[in-house]
């Protein structure tokens, strides 16, 4: 499974999300100061989309540690930066992009 | 609580409490070193308060004791008015909601 599969399938598992997105913005920060001496070139800095009932009546802030939470062993991994976006089903059945 | 990290709260306290808008960052206005703290100063410079950033990207203590803190894992982090707001991710969404302008309003006029 490769980095990025693991967010995914964390995120689903452990937040009960209905649906996942992960965009990987890692080659655009390769290289910068706070990457050097990590190797991986995916999964460093990802923007994701999540939609769960779970977030039903949870403030952004605490939807966000619930993200961050589930995602504790790979930011202690090759995980740096993580652009979030939480919905739950009616708010994303409703949301614009 | 070892007294070091005592003494580090104690410093976040303060400094929170001294700047209305504060950024704990990575690099500083004139030399940011990270993305989101550039992303971060480009929102507050759309709303004209004044703000300040607080590099502690060669200070793993600090951020150590600032993570626990707010249980929040990532740089940069934002306190408005004391408070924790996370980071731009949820401060874009406040302006979006209308909820930011009146806070910062608030935060302003209690001078």
């Amino acid at each position: 499974m490769t980095a990025n599969e693991t967010v995914q399938e964390k995120l689903t598992r452990e937040l009960d999300a209905t649906h996942v997105e992960i965009i990987d913005n890692s080659w655009m920060h390769a290289g910068h100061v706070a990457m050097k001496g990590i190797s991986a070139t995916e999964g460093t800095h990802l923007r994701v989309i999540v939609v769960s009932e779970r977030f039903n009546e949870v403030n952004l802030i605490d939807r966000h540690r619930m993200v961050y939470q589930a995602l504790a062993s790979e930011f202690a991994k090759q995980l740096h930066a993580l652009e979030i976006k939480t919905f739950t089903p009616a708010e994303y059945q409703n949301a614009s992009f | 609580m070892s007294s070091s990290t005592q003494s580090l709260q104690e410093e976040i306290q303060n400094e929170i409490k001294a700047h209305k808008i504060l950024v704990y960052s990575k690099g500083t206005k004139t030399e940011p070193r990270c993305g989101f703290t550039v992303e971060t100063m480009q929102f507050f410079d759309r709303y004209g308060y004044p703000y300040e950033l607080v590099d502690v990207l060669e200070n793993p203590e600090k951020r150590q004791a600032l993570t626990e803190m707010t249980n929040w894992p990532t740089l940069p982090k934002v306190f408005i008015n004391g408070q924790f707001y996370g980071d731009t991710d949820i401060l874009d969404e406040m302006a979006a909601k209308g909820e930011l302008e009146p806070l910062l309003k608030t935060t302003f006029e209690k001078a």
